[in-house]
């Protein structure tokens, strides 16, 4: 009688710890089959805003291209797809406030109706420096008509040295510190001297990346100075 | 029989838990891929280092260890000593660990080169591979130093330059 109630009490342990073995290892598995889930989810996730953010290579096809996109290849030289520069040609130039180096603020609203050279240079820009005597004499040139350059210094500071160097180049137009968002909204300024033309109605007719001649900054102005204001 | 049975069970779970821990390492990853925002990772360089990054010496002796770097084609990059103020040196610096001794960076000859037809200026540069020395003295052990090579670069045609940079690389020294 006694062996039959151990043998019971045995048959009992086993069952018990055999459902615990079987618990164990449901909840295993789920563990394992939640944790594939959750990762497939956020790959599948990761993936979808990897595509939204794709984008297009358009080849550009010249001067009537659709502004704003970047053209992989162009046959003409001298687009701004070909100078790695982003197509604004024929849009609105993009905004800014930025500060002399002595602290006064400008904005490119302030120049609304005139004819405006926006020039990209820096300190450390040797071509930068070859060209400033050019845009000197542009603005000595062709203020009158209403045309201005606005040089937008791409230095590090302290921007004491960015003073400096203007003034002992003779610059006769505001110079202006620049910063990371007006780069960006110009497509990414990268290269220096990089130039925007922008015509009296406020939208970019001309860019240009790298030094170029002096004769050909002056057609540029010639351009824009022959613009209308909306 | 208990211990062999619950054996599996806890397997399992150790399979899961790696699983778990890959999952969470996803998100910063995923955080990194934020397209046109972020250029501070992979910059773009002009300047590469073409020495092997581990080096060994004979410790307590003072060694000269040369670094070759390469500029890219088409471009060049201002000497350690350019001649204007505004024009960015190239410079190398090493966070050297206690042990390690630095006495001197020793840079190229620089190429003098004419800036443009239309100027009489004349540029300092490094173009192609330069060699970099640096004489230093360690004692016995082994060393991880982190290294920065500040350069400026601009085509040869002297039409455009691009942004300043700096060049991180670990130099692993072992002396003994």
């Amino acid at each position: 009688m006694r062996a039959i109630q151990i043998r019971a009490t045995q048959i009992e342990v086993r069952v018990k710890r055999n459902l615990l073995v079987v618990l164990v290892l449901i909840l295993g598995i789920t563990l394992m089959l939640w944790s594939g889930v959750s990762a497939y989810r956020e790959r599948r996730l990761a993936l979808q805003q990897a595509e939204a953010n794709h984008v297009a290579l358009v080849p550009d096809n010249g001067a009537g291209g659709n502004p704003g996109t970047v053209a992989a290849a162009d046959a003409d030289p001298d687009s701004p797809a070909a100078q790695g520069l982003l197509d604004l040609r024929g849009k609105l130039a993009p905004g800014f406030t930025l500060k002399t180096p002595d602290g006064k603020k400008v904005s490119l609203a302030d120049y609304k109706g005139k004819a405006i050279l926006v020039n990209f240079w820096a300190t450390w820009c040797a071509p930068c420096k070859l060209e400033m005597p050019w845009l000197i004499d542009m603005q000595k040139q062709y203020a009158a008509q209403g045309f201005t350059v606005l040089g937008i210094s791409e230095d590090d500071p302290p921007f004491a040295q960015v003073s400096t160097f203007a003034q002992k180049m003779g610059v006769n137009y505001p110079v202006l510190i620049g910063d990371d968002a007006v780069s960006h909204a110009y497509g990414g300024v990268d290269g220096l001297p990089t130039s925007y033309y922008i015509g009296r109605d406020g939208k970019i007719v001309v860019e240009t990346a790298g030094l170029v001649s002096k004769s050909e900054i002056e057609d540029n102005i010639k351009k824009i100075l022959a613009t209308r204001e909306d | 029989m208990l211990r062999r049975s619950l054996l599996i069970p806890i397997l399992l779970c150790c399979c899961a838990l790696p699983l778990l821990a890959s999952q969470s390492q996803w998100q910063p990853r995923d955080k990194g891929m934020d397209f046109g925002s972020d250029n501070a990772h992979g910059e773009k360089q002009w300047v590469q280092m073409e020495s092997p990054q581990d080096w060994t010496l004979p410790a307590g002796h003072p060694q000269i260890v040369v670094l070759n770097f390469q500029v890219d084609d088409g471009l060049h990059v201002n000497s350690h000593t350019p001649h204007s103020p505004y024009l960015i040196p190239t410079t190398l610096t090493l966070d050297a660990p206690a042990g390690v001794h630095v006495t001197k960076m020793q840079y190229p000859q620089a190429k003098e080169s004419n800036f443009h037809s239309t100027s009489k200026d004349t540029l300092s540069i490094y173009t192609g591979a330069f060699p970099i020395q640096i004489h230093m003295q360690a004692k016995p052990g082994v060393y991880s130093m982190q290294g920065r090579l500040r350069y400026q670069a601009c085509d040869n045609q002297m039409r455009i330059c691009n942004p300043p940079r700096t060049l991180l690389f670990t130099l692993r020294v072992t002396a003994k």
